[in-house]
């Protein structure tokens, strides 16, 4: 059909649609008699337009594709390959988390066959091009036959990077192995000529950092399997530009597998050596001998990034002999122990033993505990092999207690907590001898400080005595009982030991032991030395912090007024112990709203321990964070946003991202992105620091509480109002069961609920909860406080959201 | 992370708006590949059914590239225009691929059907496809027009201030088109 006759076509359909049913037949005759295609047309035109319910119909309405994968994008992508001229894509490979690869021609500079790697969108092209162009030198250097090459480093007409490598035909190692059934020894017999060529690698200082079964490839040469490990200089290239955004997604996806990486890799640490490939190449051997890998595949399938490489840093996997025998009692039917040419019992018993404590050794936690290099490893592989003993030891006491300890993590961090407090008390006390007398005494208090350590504390969370689900609380509870008349005659001791644990369960959130701790503490200090010595000092402060957090404000400010300018005093208006009194004061104080003193107090604060801490030091991190929050509070964004994402930055640079600090400054920041509207970054940044929080500080600490709150405002913020709906009554019902009746949290969660019911026009739900927190916060805090006022703001907006804008304007009057 | 790219498709825009020609060479790739991690997105949520609405994925892609400055309406428009081309390509490069993997024939079908009446026929895409480069040399504009309402998402009213042309002739031209479409497909293209 020519444009000409098209043009005929819409004319004569044009007139016969307005012409009844009955003489559209006569009219066509009349005039395309002369043309059959033409009157075909349009007599099949006139039936499909007569017709009802076609699909065709009403496509802005809601058409949708039905398509059943994401090709789309891979298929689009090899056109655009096309367009980079020396390089002619063939066919697509396989896909993995970093991207697709490609079987390719290269033209230039030789003309050959490659594997072209292509890299999502979503990454730095510049940096990943860059970062490879360094390592560029030593991987040219690296020349071993079980080895593949990368060739080359670009990027795509549309900015995304690429790789062309050398071109391996070959299977994953732990299929190849599985397909042909080999057995045991076979497969640490292949397992260690990987192992050479990493470390041929490593050799030349080229870490790979992303060892797993989809990089280390075995095809066949003359009959014989032959290893390839393929990927080399990759990992890093891409993977520090992912590091450096914190977590290990891009925009939401998974980039590769947290599976084989090494804990320190998971934690994003930047001092990442060869060690990492030695636990990777742990994890793969740990595969090759049960089948799974130590991360359950199961566990892995619905989580996040951030959960799986949580999942990563805290695993403790069985012994692979008990991982092999589990996998017969979950699934009889296995084929694990076949594929190795084996029975499943005589499975378990080759792995115990030798190749259990290799495996250990290799994956374990503390890389200082690992084989310190792949070849180590792979000579005691050798060893094995050979009858000969192995070096990887069974585990010791000292093993098993640090395990036991690992299983019960949080409970050994406060007994190091608590260890570190006192043993830090006594050396204190020591150092300060002024006088043989007074020494004595300070020994003596050393000494006693330790033998409570070891007798009663310790003691107390061995697990025979305990059982093996050791509790914080349990831990405590049981040292608290055990100072009470412990010390009748020795004040300083008692006083001593009383801060240790006040603070700590004040760290716990647990204030009321923690008050009665430090009051008793406080008034022995003050009796033993006096009310301006520095001793006594440090519990007004403790003092001050801890009921700043209880919220009986004006009281804490008396406290902290008399710790900050006492430690002037005492101690110099740039001492760290100082600074860190007068922040808590300007805390303090901000919390009554009057925000101009506290500003003036932080600057100052800020200001003295930037020069004297130094930049990235904790406390000056907490201060810069501290102002921030201030200039948030005050609606000054402006201000408050740079600081915020310093604090971030350098707090997760210098601090890691399990300290509380940058979990603060997290979630500061993402609730500042919220409220100006980012509800994509605010939402990945809450949903790590909410796993973080629930495994640094537990489930029911306040903190976590808070972040949960947060993640539920940040899925509200991004239209996922279930979620959002659920993780906040999730919250809410944590902070009622372990809060004191009332408490700011609870009133917090209460109010951001709200906000998520009005905002779904659920208004019923909305009011009472928002009720509640007026009530609330003005009898406990008072008509005037900045939370009361907050909740009388949220109620005045829910009545204009309902369209009552007399009620409104009632709350409103209050103010 | 904020891209720099949000701030070049805006700049772009404007500059396209301006009657720039190459803006829109350069703009391509970006929205390309922006609705296409979009589609990525979206596919991947629908665990099941597998479903992408492309007014929708338009939209979105609309908010997230040019959400900076505040687009003015013919900004809108070309945006649309561009879009939608684009978005008909990848579903047409998606419909090849799974045609060329010849895995199965409920995989290589890729259907198009409305949601408003699940019972429709479903459409054949390379099969529209093909009718649309059909059309493309016969009457350019009713191809662009059918670009717009199908892969843009757009409304009547939308599609004809993109075009250019007044409601009431993209009604007669929609209504034409769409006869002239369906009867296309219905045989094949046999004419």
């Amino acid at each position: 059909m020519t444009p000409e006759q098209f043009r005929r076509v819409e004319s004569l359909f044009g007139q016969a649609i307005e012409l009844p049913a009955a003489e559209r037949p006569d009219f066509l005759q009349r005039h395309c008699a002369d043309d059959d295609a033409i009157l075909e047309k349009v007599e099949g035109m006139l039936r499909e337009d007569d017709s009802q319910g076609h699909s065709l119909e009403s496509p802005a309405l809601g058409a949708t594709f039905c398509v059943s994968d994401l090709d789309a994008i891979e298929t689009a992508l090899m056109q655009e390959l096309a367009r980079v001229s020396h390089i002619h894509v063939l066919e697509k490979l396989g896909e993995g988390g970093f991207g697709a690869v490609y079987k390719a021609r290269q033209l230039h500079p030789v003309r050959r066959l490659v594997a072209l790697k292509v890299i999502k969108l979503g990454m730095d092209t510049q940096q990943v091009v860059a970062r490879f162009a360094a390592e560029r030198q030593a991987l040219a250097m690296m020349d071993h036959p079980a080895i593949a090459k990368v060739y080359e480093a670009g990027a795509t007409p549309s900015g995304r990077p690429y790789f062309a490598m050398e071109l391996v035909e070959g299977v994953a190692i732990t299929r190849y192995c599985d397909e042909h059934r080999m057995t045991i020894p076979a497969r640490l017999e292949l397992f260690v000529r990987v192992c050479h060529a990493v470390q041929h690698a490593h050799q030349k200082g080229i870490i790979h950092r992303d060892l797993k079964p989809s990089n280390v490839l075995v095809g066949e040469q003359d009959g014989q399997a032959t290893p390839k490990v393929i990927d080399f200089g990759i990992a890093r290239a891409v993977g520090d530009a992912v590091h450096s955004g914190g977590v290990v997604t891009i925009q939401g996806q998974p980039l590769g597998t947290p599976t084989y990486m090494s804990p320190e890799q998971a934690a994003g640490e930047p001092d990442i050596d060869t060690r990492t490939d030695v636990y990777s190449l742990g994890v793969l051997l740990y595969e090759l001998l049960t089948g799974e890998p130590t991360l359950k595949p199961h566990t892995t399938q619905q989580a996040t990034p951030a959960e799986v490489v949580l999942r990563v840093r805290e695993l403790q996997a069985e012994r692979p002999s008990q991982r092999a025998e589990e996998i017969a009692r979950r699934n009889p039917g296995a084929a694990n122990a076949a594929q190795r040419g084996t029975a499943p019992a005589a499975l378990t018993r080759t792995l115990r033993g030798d190749l259990d404590w290799i495996v250990m050794a290799a994956i374990e936690h503390d890389r200082a505990r690992r084989y310190e290099t792949v070849a180590a490893f792979a000579e005691d592989i050798g060893r094995h092999l050979a009858d000969e003993p192995i070096r990887a030891h069974p585990p010791t006491a000292g093993y098993r207690l640090a395990k036991f300890a690992r299983r019960n993590r949080a409970t050994l961090v406060v007994v190091l907590l608590i260890v570190a407090a006192l043993v830090g008390t006594s050396i204190g006390l020591v150092r300060s001898i002024a006088s043989e007398a007074r020494a004595r005494t300070d020994a003596q208090i050393a000494q006693e400080i330790n033998a409570f350590l070891n007798n009663d504390l310790l003691a107390a969370v061995a697990p025979e005595a305990l059982g093996s689900d050791v509790r914080v609380r349990d831990v405590l509870n049981a040292a608290s009982l055990r100072v009470e008349g412990k010390f009748a005659d020795q004040p300083e001791v008692e006083a001593s030991v009383r801060l240790t644990l006040g603070r700590t369960f004040y760290r716990l959130a647990e204030f009321e032991p923690a008050k009665r701790h430090l009051e008793r503490a406080l008034t022995l200090r003050q009796q033993a030395y006096g009310d301006g010595d520095a001793r006594t000092l440090e519990v007004f402060h403790d003092m001050g912090e801890l009921i700043t957090l209880t919220e009986e404000y004006a009281t804490a400010e008396a406290l902290l007024s008399r710790a900050f300018a006492g430690r002037k005093k005492v101690l110099g208006v740039d001492h760290a112990a100082t600074l860190l009194s007068e922040y808590a004061l300007g805390v303090a104080i901000g919390e009554q709203g009057r925000f101009a003193e506290t500003e003036a107090l932080i600057t100052d604060a800020l200001q003295r321990c930037r020069a004297t801490l130094g930049p990235t030091d904790k406390q000056t991190l907490t201060t810069l964070r501290g102002l921030a929050v201030l200039y948030r509070s005050t609606g000054d964004f402006a201000k408050a946003m740079p600081l915020y994402e310093e604090v971030y930055a350098l707090s997760r640079e210098s601090l890691g991202v399990n300290s509380p600090n940058t979990l603060l400054t997290m979630q500061d920041l993402a609730g500042s992105l919220l409220a100006r509207g980012d509800a994509k970054r605010a939402l990945d940044l809450m949903i790590e620091a909410v796993a973080v929080s629930k495994s640094v500080r537990g489930d029911k600490h306040p903190g976590t509480l808070m972040a949960m709150g947060m993640l539920a405002s940040a899925y509200q913020a991004a239209d996922d109002v279930p979620r959002a709906e659920q993780v906040n009554l999730a919250a809410i019902e944590v902070a009622r069961d372990v809060l004191p009746a009332g408490h700011a949290v609870t009133i917090r969660l209460s109010m951001m609920l709200a906000a998520i019911y009005d905002d779904t026009r659920q208004f019923d739900k909305a009011e009472p909860l928002l009720l509640t927190a007026v009530a609330t916060s003005r009898g406990r805090l008072g008509e005037g406080n900045p939370l009361t006022q907050e909740a009388l703001r949220r109620l005045a907006s829910h009545y204009r959201a309902m369209g009552k804008s007399k009620e409104a304007a009632e709350v409103l009057k209050r103010q | 992370m904020p891209s720099p790219a949000d701030a070049d498709v805006t700049r772009f825009l404007a500059d396209f708006a301006a009657g720039d020609r190459a803006a829109i060479t350069a703009l391509m790739p970006k929205v390309y590949g922006e609705l296409r991690r979009l589609a990525g997105v979206h596919l991947r949520d629908e665990r099941a059914g597998h479903t992408l609405q492309p007014t929708a994925l338009v939209n979105e892609a609309f908010i997230r590239l040019s959400d900076a400055a505040g687009s003015s309406v013919t900004d809108r428009m070309h945006f649309f225009r561009l879009a939608s081309r684009l978005m008909r390509q990848i579903l047409v490069d998606h419909a090849r691929a799974k045609q060329s993997q010849k895995r199965g024939g409920d995989l290589a079908r890729v259907t198009l059907s409305d949601i408003s009446s699940p019972q429709a026929t479903e459409v054949d895409l390379l099969g529209l496809e093909d009718a649309l480069r059909k059309l493309e040399s016969l009457d350019a504009r009713k191809a662009r027009l059918v670009e717009l309402r199908f892969f843009g998402g757009l409304g009547e009213e939308q599609a004809a201030e993109a075009i250019g042309i007044s409601r009431t002739q993209a009604a007669r031209e929609w209504r034409v088109t769409r006869a002239w479409l369906a009867d296309e497909l219905t045989r094949g293209g046999a004419a």
